[in-house]
C-alpha cells in the first residue's frame, strides 16, 4: 500500500470511528439525560455566569494592578517550566488501533500522533479559554483593566503545556536530539519572556493585563512548539510510548467509566496501573505484606486477611490521610453544629470516608464464599481500624475532660456506615466505591440519630445505632 | 455425597439480547471425561458459564444434585474462564493460600504450588499476576483449579495461550483427574490434544455444539477416536 492510499485510509477509518461514536453518544444522551435537558441547563449556566458577573462587587477605586505583571508572569512560567520537567509519562494516549499503527506498520509517526497531539492541545486551549475569558470580565470589574487577549493567552499557554510535555518526554533518555534541542529552545524563550514579563511588563503573560498586541506572544510560542513537536517525531516516537499509552488508556477509560457511572475508580487497581505505567517494582512484586493467614482459617478470616492486605498495601500518604479524615468523622460528632447542616456535613464527611474503609470486591463469583462471610470479611479490617482510632478518641477525649458520649456516637455511627456501606452496594449492586452506595450509605447512617432527636429521645441514639449494626451483623444466609 | 449425577442438564435453554445461544440442552455427566466443541461462536462458553451459574438461564442445571449458585455446588465444582480470572491484588503464593482457604481445602495449597512448580512459576511465587503473560495468568488459573480436589472441574479453552510442555502436563493431570473419579469438561479446538487425551483409556465423549443443541458424537470408554469425529473437532 503506498503511503497516499495508507493516509487516506486512515483518515476514512478515524472519521468513520468519530462518526460512529459520535452517534452513539448522541444517541446515549438523548435517552439518559434528553438533549432539551441539555439545552435548559446549558441555559441556566448562561445565565447564571452572567447574573454571578453583575453581584462582583466593584471598589471605589479600582485595584491597583502594578503587582499583576510579577505574578501572572511567574504563574505562567512556572506552569510551562513544570510541563517541560514531565518526562516521565506521555501528555497523549492512543487508542488500539493507532497504536498498531504505530508499532507495526511502516507509518511514519508524526501521521499516526499528530491529530491526538492537536486533539490534547485543542482541549487544554478550549478549558483555558473559558478561564482567561472569565478572567476578562472579573478583570474589567476590579481593575478597570481591558484584556481582550486573556483568554487567547491563557488558551495558547495551556496547549503549549502539550508541546513541552512531549518534548520533555521524548527527550528523556533516547537519542532524539531534536526533541532536546527544542525542548532546550523552547525553556529559554519561556524564562526569558516570563522575566521579561515580570520585569518591563510585556511578555509572556501580558496578555492579562494590558491591549498591547505583544500580549499574543504565546501564539508565537506555541508555533514553536508545534515545529519542535513535529521535528521530535522525524527520529521516530519514544521506545517506551507504545506500551504506556495502553495504560493510559485503561487508566482513562477507567475515569471515564467511573464519570459515566457516577463512582470513583477503584483506587487499588488505578494505583496498580500507575505502578506499570512508571515501570515501579511494586507493579510486579509487593513492597509490603502480611503474614499468611494459617492453612486452618476460616474463609471469614481469608476474606479479612485479604482486605486488610489490600488496605496495608496502600501508600502511607493514604493511610495517613485515612486515619486523618476517620478522627475528623468521629471528631465531627463533638462539634456543635447542629440541625440540617450539622446532618448535611456529617453525611458528606462519612460519604467521604466510607469507601475508604472496605475491602475489595470478589469477582470471581463460583468460589463457594457465603455472602455473610464475603460481607463481614470485607468490612472486619475498617471496623478493627474505627475501633482503634476511637479508643485514641475516647482516650483524648477524656484526657481533655470532654464527655465520652460525642465520641461514642461518632464511632458507631462510622462503624454502622461502613456496614451499610457494603450492604447497600452488594444489594443494589453498585460498586462500593459509587456515589449512590456511599451517600445513601452514610444517611442511612444519620437516620437514627436524626429520627431520635426529632422525636425528643436523643439519648437512645447510642443504643438504636448499636441495635440496627447487630441486626447488620446478623446472618442473612 | 448422593447418588446424583455430577452434572446433570435438563432443557437448558439460553437467550442472550434476544438472540438463542442454547436451546433444549440436556446432558449427564459422571466420573468421565467430556470433550466440547463447535465453531467459534456456537455457544460452548455460554454453555459453560449457564452450567457454572454465571449467566442467566432457563431450564435445571444441577451440580451434585444442587443449583450451580448454591454454596454446596460452588464448593464442588471449580470453572476456569477462557480468560484467567484472577484476584490482581495478591501475589501467586497468596492466590494459592486464598483459594485453599475459600475451598476449605487446606491441604490444596501444597498441590497447586506443585502444579505452578510444574510450569516453571517457582521462581515467580512472589509476583502479582497482572504483570505476567497470557501463557503464565493461565498456568497459574489451571495451577489454582488443579489443586482443589473436586468432582467437577469445566474448563473453557484451558489449552490457549500454553507451551507444549504445559499443555502435555495439563492433558496428562485431567486424564488423572477423570481416573479418579471426577467429571472434567473441557471446551477446546485442539483436535490433536483431544486425540491424545481421548486415547489414554478414560471414559470420554465429545460433545459437538450446533446450530444451538448439543449433540452427543459419543466416544464411549477407552475407544479410539473416529475421524470423523476429530475432522468435526477440528472444523
Amino acid at each position: 500500500m503506498t503511503p497516499a492510499r495508507s493516509e487516506s485510509a486512515t483518515r476514512f477509518a478515524r472519521r468513520l470511528s468519530l462518526s460512529r461514536g459520535f452517534s452513539s453518544w448522541a444517541v446515549y444522551v438523548g435517552k439518559a439525560i434528553g438533549w432539551g435537558t441539555v439545552l435548559w441547563m446549558i441555559g441556566w449556566v448562561v445565565v447564571a455566569i452572567i447574573a454571578g458577573a453583575e453581584v462582583l462587587p466593584k471598589f471605589k477605586h479600582p485595584i491597583s494592578i502594578h503587582w499583576l505583571p510579577i505574578i501572572f508572569s511567574s504563574l505562567a512560567g512556572l506552569w510551562l517550566l513544570f510541563s517541560a520537567s514531565r518526562s516521565s509519562t506521555p501528555p497523549i494516549n492512543l487508542n488500539g488501533r493507532d497504536v498498531y499503527r504505530l508499532a507495526l506498520t511502516a507509518e511514519d509517526a508524526r501521521e499516526v500522533l499528530d491529530w491526538p497531539l492537536w486533539f490534547a492541545r485543542v482541549f487544554r486551549f478550549a478549558v483555558a479559554f473559558i478561564l482567561g475569558a472569565v478572567w476578562t470580565v472579573i478583570a474589567s470589574y476590579w481593575f478597570d483593566i481591558f484584556t481582550p487577549f486573556a483568554a487567547i493567552t491563557l488558551g495558547c499557554i495551556a496547549a503549549l503545556t502539550v508541546d513541552l510535555e512531549w518534548l520533555a518526554y521524548s527527550a528523556r533518555g533516547t537519542e532524539n536530539t531534536a526533541a532536546r534541542a527544542w525542548l532546550n529552545t523552547l525553556v529559554l524563550v519561556v524564562v526569558a519572556s516570563s522575566v521579561a514579563g515580570g520585569v518591563l511588563g510585556f511578555g509572556l503573560a501580558s496578555g492579562f493585563w494590558n491591549l498591547n498586541p505583544l500580549g499574543l506572544l504565546p501564539v508565537g510560542l506555541l508555533v514553536l512548539g508545534v515545529i519542535g513537536s513535529r521535528a521530535s517525531l522525524t527520529a521516530g516516537y519514544p521506545p517506551r510510548f507504545a506500551a504506556q499509552s495502553q495504560i493510559l488508556s485503561t487508566l482513562r477509560s477507567m475515569m471515564l467509566m467511573s464519570l459515566v457511572a457516577r463512582s470513583r475508580p477503584d483506587p487499588d487497581q488505578h494505583r496498580r496501573l500507575r505502578d506499570q505505567l512508571l515501570g515501579r517494582v511494586s507493579s510486579i512484586r509487593p513492597t509490603r505484606s502480611l503474614p499468611l493467614p494459617a492453612l486452618d482459617s476460616s474463609v471469614l478470616l481469608a476474606v479479612a486477611w485479604r482486605s486488610a492486605l489490600t488496605m496495608y498495601r496502600r501508600p502511607v500518604f493514604d493511610q495517613i490521610g485515612l486515619v486523618l479524615q476517620l478522627a475528623f468523622v468521629v471528631f465531627s460528632s463533638i462539634s456543635t453544629v447542629s440541625g440540617v447542616g450539622g446532618f448535611l456535613l456529617r453525611a458528606l464527611a462519612l460519604g467521604f470516608l466510607l469507601p475508604r474503609l472496605v475491602g475489595p470486591a470478589m469477582p470471581i463469583m463460583s468460589t463457594p464464599i457465603r455472602s455473610s462471610e464475603r460481607s463481614l470479611g470485607r468490612t472486619l479490617p475498617g471496623l478493627a481500624i474505627i475501633g482503634l482510632v476511637g479508643v485514641i478518641a475516647l482516650f483524648v477525649s477524656s484526657l481533655l475532660n470532654y464527655p465520652l458520649e460525642p465520641a461514642l456516637l461518632g464511632i458507631t455511627r462510622t462503624m454502622l456506615g461502613l456496614l451499610l456501606l457494603e450492604k447497600v452496594a452488594t444489594w443494589a449492586g453498585f460498586a462500593s466505591t459509587g456515589v449512590e452506595a456511599s451517600t445513601s450509605a452514610s444517611t442511612l447512617a444519620l437516620v437514627p440519630a436524626a429520627l431520635l432527636e426529632t422525636f425528643g429521645v436523643g439519648s437512645y441514639t447510642l443504643t438504636a445505632q448499636v441495635v440496627v449494626m447487630m441486626i447488620l451483623l446478623l446472618p442473612t444466609d | 455425597m448422593s447418588d446424583a449425577p455430577i452434572l446433570k442438564l435438563v432443557d437448558l435453554e439460553v437467550v442472550l439480547a434476544r438472540t438463542q445461544i442454547l436451546e433444549n440442552v440436556n446432558l449427564t455427566v459422571n466420573a468421565e471425561l467430556v470433550w466440547l466443541t463447535g465453531r467459534n461462536g456456537a455457544g460452548k462458553s455460554t454453555l459453560m458459564r449457564a452450567l457454572a451459574g454465571l449467566l442467566p438461564f432457563k431450564g435445571d442445571v444441577e451440580i451434585v444434585g444442587f443449583s450451580p449458585r448454591s454454596i454446596v455446588a460452588r464448593s464442588n465444582f471449580a470453572f476456569v474462564p477462557d480468560e484467567p480470572a484472577l484476584y490482581e491484588d495478591l501475589t501467586l503464593l497468596e492466590h494459592c493460600r486464598f483459594q485453599a482457604l475459600a475451598y476449605r481445602q487446606p491441604q490444596a495449597e501444597a498441590r497447586m504450588l506443585e502444579f505452578l512448580e510444574q510450569f516453571n512459576l517457582e521462581g515467580r511465587l512472589g509476583e502479582f499476576p497482572s504483570s505476567h503473560s497470557r501463557g503464565m495468568r493461565q498456568k497459574l488459573s489451571l495451577s489454582l483449579c488443579l489443586g482443589l480436589e473436586l468432582p467437577l472441574l469445566v474448563l473453557d479453552e484451558p489449552f490457549n495461550g500454553l507451551d507444549a510442555p504445559a499443555q502435555a502436563l495439563l492433558s496428562s493431570a485431567l486424564r488423572d483427574r477423570v481416573k479418579a473419579g471426577h467429571a472434567v469438561v473441557v471446551s477446546a479446538h485442539q483436535g490433536d490434544l483431544a486425540k491424545t487425551m481421548l486415547e489414554g483409556n478414560v471414559k470420554s465423549r465429545v460433545l459437538l455444539i450446533e446450530n444451538a443443541n448439543l449433540k452427543d458424537t459419543s466416544l464411549e470408554v477407552g475407544v479410539r477416536v473416529e475421524t470423523q469425529n476429530l475432522k468435526e473437532l477440528n472444523a
